[in-house]
């Protein structure tokens, strides 16, 4: 059985490096899930739910801009649909998710975690700090079921 | 789509919480998680392990995070390293995972809840810039409850999949 776990990154450190390693850690954590299988493999429904390894990265893509581009920032027209698209390879979506990881830091990288969102008036007010603990731990979530796909598709475990 | 668990118990963050606060929350709605995920299942399906190559169950999960609750914020925060496991042998891999043949679900609930309050204690006395150490390792505390909340979410994500191979039910 492989096993491909690697242990997240200890830290003694300030709460915005905190937070945006161990997001960084279950983000590439995701991409070790997927990455090197056939596209058709990873679009492989094996749960009623249809949740698969492709759709999952398509949907982090969407979660992540919705709430930092859309919500926060009010730059809605960059926020994707979260469906396949045509021609949708592996490849092509974790390229998409990593460019994405750098628009997102960007945005995060110019606002104190205190600040309040300023994209969607009929939202109660959220501050980023919220946002990005949230991204975090549906980004853990959503890696937790990537396990489960990749372990019924050829065993590997690990995070 | 998948909706969301609704339960009296449960509570998502409130949206403009300062640091503590808002990382106490999340891991309270986390740990909460894990025990909606297992209720209105009996107790073999509790200890089904759906996918053939893997030792999970939701019993299984239940009591690898009271182990993991215990190691995070009594072994290093605490700095007592001697703390004794729950369930774990050292000597074999998973052993609070598989067999559960003996495993009593309402008392391993209560360890792992009682471990909660521990951790609870423990956390209650320190500041997030204090640290504890993990073999040689110095962490934060603020380190240790945002590991926490990614690791319970990282199970519940399996907790999903597991429940939804065990009897369909899903809902985040």
């Amino acid at each position: 059985m492989v096993n491909i776990d690697r242990k997240p990154p200890r830290l003694a450190t300030d709460e915005r490096q905190t937070l945006m390693a161990l997001w960084r850690y279950q983000r590439e954590s995701v991409v070790r899930k997927v990455d090197g299988l056939d596209t058709e493999v990873a679009s492989r429904r094996l749960v009623d739910s249809d949740t698969t390894l492709l759709w999952l990265l398509r949907h982090l893509v969407r979660a992540e801009s919705l709430w930092i581009l859309g919500r926060f920032a009010g730059l809605h027209e960059l926020v994707p649909a979260d469906d396949a698209r045509d021609g949708d390879t592996v490849q092509s979506a974790i390229d998409d998710y990593r460019a994405c990881w750098e628009r997102i830091d960007a945005v995060i990288a110019e606002h104190d975690l205190d600040e309040l969102a300023v994209g969607d008036e009929t939202m109660p007010p959220v501050n980023l700090r919220w946002i990005v603990m949230h991204l975090l731990e549906e980004t853990a979530r959503h890696a937790g079921h990537a396990d489960i796909l990749r372990e019924q598709i050829d065993g590997q475990l690990g995070r | 789509m998948v909706d969301e668990l609704v339960d009296a118990r449960r509570t998502e963050p409130a949206y403009v919480l300062g640091e503590r606060a808002m990382l106490e929350a999340w891991l309270e709605f986390h740990r909460t998680t894990l025990l909606l995920k297992c209720e209105g299942l009996d107790d073999a399906a509790r200890k089904a392990r759906p996918i053939p190559t893997s030792k999970l169950s939701l019993h299984g999960l239940v009591r690898h995070m009271a182990e993991v609750e215990r190691g995070w914020f009594q072994r290093t925060l605490q700095r007592a390293p001697e703390t004794p496991y729950i369930w774990i042998d050292r000597d074999v891999e998973d052993s609070e995972l598989v067999p559960l043949d003996d495993a009593d679900w309402e008392a391993d609930v209560a360890a792992w809840q009682q471990e909660c309050e521990r951790s609870r204690t423990s956390a209650g006395a320190h500041d997030l810039d204090d640290t504890g150490e993990r073999r040689g390792q110095e962490v934060s505390l603020r380190w240790i409850y945002t590991h926490m909340i990614e690791e319970y979410a990282r199970h519940n994500g399996h907790a999903d999949l597991i429940r939804e191979l065990v009897d369909g039910a899903v809902g985040w």
